[in-house]
């Protein structure tokens, strides 16, 4: 798994990927050492659990993608069904080519995540 | 280094130099600072990212190895100061290592040198200025009510420890008066006013808080309402920050026009223009209770939340995907817009009119009130 997300952050642009569970247990990383694996796995397990409760009461039951845009940055926030893909990106990525190679990572590490469950 | 690899580098750096003066780009003056970065020469790193930078003012990477420079020479300093602690402490050496620990941004070292001066001195009250201003800092950019609570704490205790600090009397206003707590600004500002008789931003404050009044007093509920919301109360001093109001008449139009321009397009289920508590909607939306809006304030709240702690800035554009389709945020100050669109639709358009609306409506609220 550890190699998938180093693949992936070697993608131009990418400062590092995570794979994180919905409460926020961090499985594996590969950060940029300007990332902190605590507060990245915090602060994605708030997004996942914020965004799918809000949207919950709107009567949608889970989302696939989350992809944010920032002034200094983007995170994409991918659904693994056990657990959450998250890649912290710079702003000036393509988003439309990353993504590509970002859902086929996502592919990948389902098939992994199911295995090892 | 040895008499050829120094020949070397020195050529490198005269080749480099060189071709600043010709034919300056940000990359030869990123080059050039490696190379002093490479020599440990922290003070030439400054001097040419400094350069290059009053000549390429956007380049990110010119920025970045300034940030490096900066923080190079903080480190030299902080070693220095951690050893005459060493030999002979004393508040004055604590309270600039803090400082510099806060400038680097790293706050839990801020604490811990904070919490080691004050088991040493109690009774110094500058080290619990110190402490206060870096959880201000935290507050004021995280929003985080935690932080405003122990702000205020650490500057009551300075307080206590000095009457006199006028820096406690001043944080302690400005607190008080961005979170809402008038009535206690304005007790903290009278003695800040008899400390400094006619003094002009103390009047200015004074006139500006004068104008408001207190909804509420608890300064727990003020600081948690101030996280919930994720905005201050008011703006900073002198800002001629107004109560929320969705927009004036005019613009207000052009905004709706907007909105019913986005919910014409193929595939939008419902479209909201939303501004503090007021909101502006178009679509299947029931009333202001309907949960889309609730969930696009929610949404671009905690986006915005995660964004500042990770350090990637302001929260603009949110995509959430699934199988329902896309739910589109556009967030710009403390507008937000936000859409719901079935699966398959034109999202990039209905994106760039999203963006357009909010930006002209910000547009048009900032001329009117800069009037």
């Amino acid at each position: 798994m550890e190699k998938i997300l180093s693949e992936l952050n070697s993608a131009v642009g990418v400062k590092g990927s995570a794979v994180v569970t919905r409460d926020g247990i961090l499985v594996r990383s590969a950060l940029d050492p300007s990332l902190k694996e605590e507060v990245v796995s915090a602060l994605s397990s708030f997004l996942i659990a914020t965004t799918s409760r809000a949207l919950k009461e709107c009567g949608i039951e889970s989302f696939q993608r989350f992809i944010i845009t920032s002034t200094h940055g983007k995170v994409i926030l991918v659904n693994l069904e056990d657990a959450y893909l998250v890649v912290v990106a710079d702003q000036f990525i393509n988003i439309d080519l990353t993504l590509v190679e970002i859902m086929s990572v996502a592919r990948k590490l389902k098939k992994i995540i199911k295995i090892e469950v | 280094m040895n008499i050829l690899q120094r020949f070397k580098i020195s050529r490198e750096l005269a080749r480099l130099e060189k071709k600043a003066r010709e034919a300056p780009s940000p990359s030869t003056y990123v080059d050039m600072a490696q190379v002093y970065i490479n020599l440990g020469m922290v003070d030439q790193t400054l001097r040419v990212a400094e350069e290059g930078l009053a000549l390429f003012p956007n380049s990110e990477e010119l920025k970045r190895v300034l940030k490096f420079g900066k923080k190079s020479k903080l480190n030299h300093r902080i070693r220095d100061l951690r050893s005459r602690i060493n030999k002979s402490p004393a508040p004055i050496l604590y309270r600039e290592l803090a400082s510099i620990y806060m400038e680097l941004g790293d706050f839990g070292s801020v604490q811990g040198t904070c919490e080691e001066c004050l088991r040493r001195f109690p009774e110094d009250d500058g080290t619990w200025l110190v402490l206060a201003r870096a959880r201000l800092k935290n507050f004021y950019r995280d929003l985080t009510a935690q932080d405003g609570l122990e702000a205020v704490r650490c500057l009551k205790k300075a307080l206590a420890l000095n009457p006199a600090s006028g820096a406690a009397l001043r944080l302690l206003s400005e607190v008080f008066y961005r979170v809402g707590a008038i009535g206690q600004a304005q007790e903290y500002l009278e003695k800040l006013r008899g400390m400094f008789p006619g003094e002009k931003e103390v009047e200015a404050l004074w006139q500006e808080v004068s104008t408001k009044t207190s909804r509420e007093d608890d300064l727990e509920v003020l600081f948690r309402a101030v996280e919930e919301k994720g905005a201050l109360a008011y703006g900073p001093p002198g800002s001629g920050h107004k109560a929320y109001s969705l927009a004036p008449e005019q613009a207000l139009m052009g905004i709706k026009k907007s909105l019913a321009q986005i919910a014409s397009l193929e595939g939008v289920q419902k479209a909201a223009y939303i501004k503090g508590s007021k909101a502006l909607v178009r679509g299947e939306i029931r009333d202001a209770r309907d949960p889309f809006l609730r969930a696009a304030r929610v949404i671009s709240r905690s986006a915005q939340r995660a964004s500042r702690r990770m350090d990637i800035g302001n929260f603009n554009k949110g995509i959430v995907e699934g199988p329902f389709g896309h739910f589109l945020i556009c967030c710009l100050g403390d507008v937000t817009s936000s859409v719901l669109v079935d699966k398959g639709s034109r999202v990039d358009r209905v994106l760039s009119l999203m963006q357009d609306m909010v930006a002209s409506s910000l547009y048009v609220a900032n001329s009117e009130g800069g009037r």
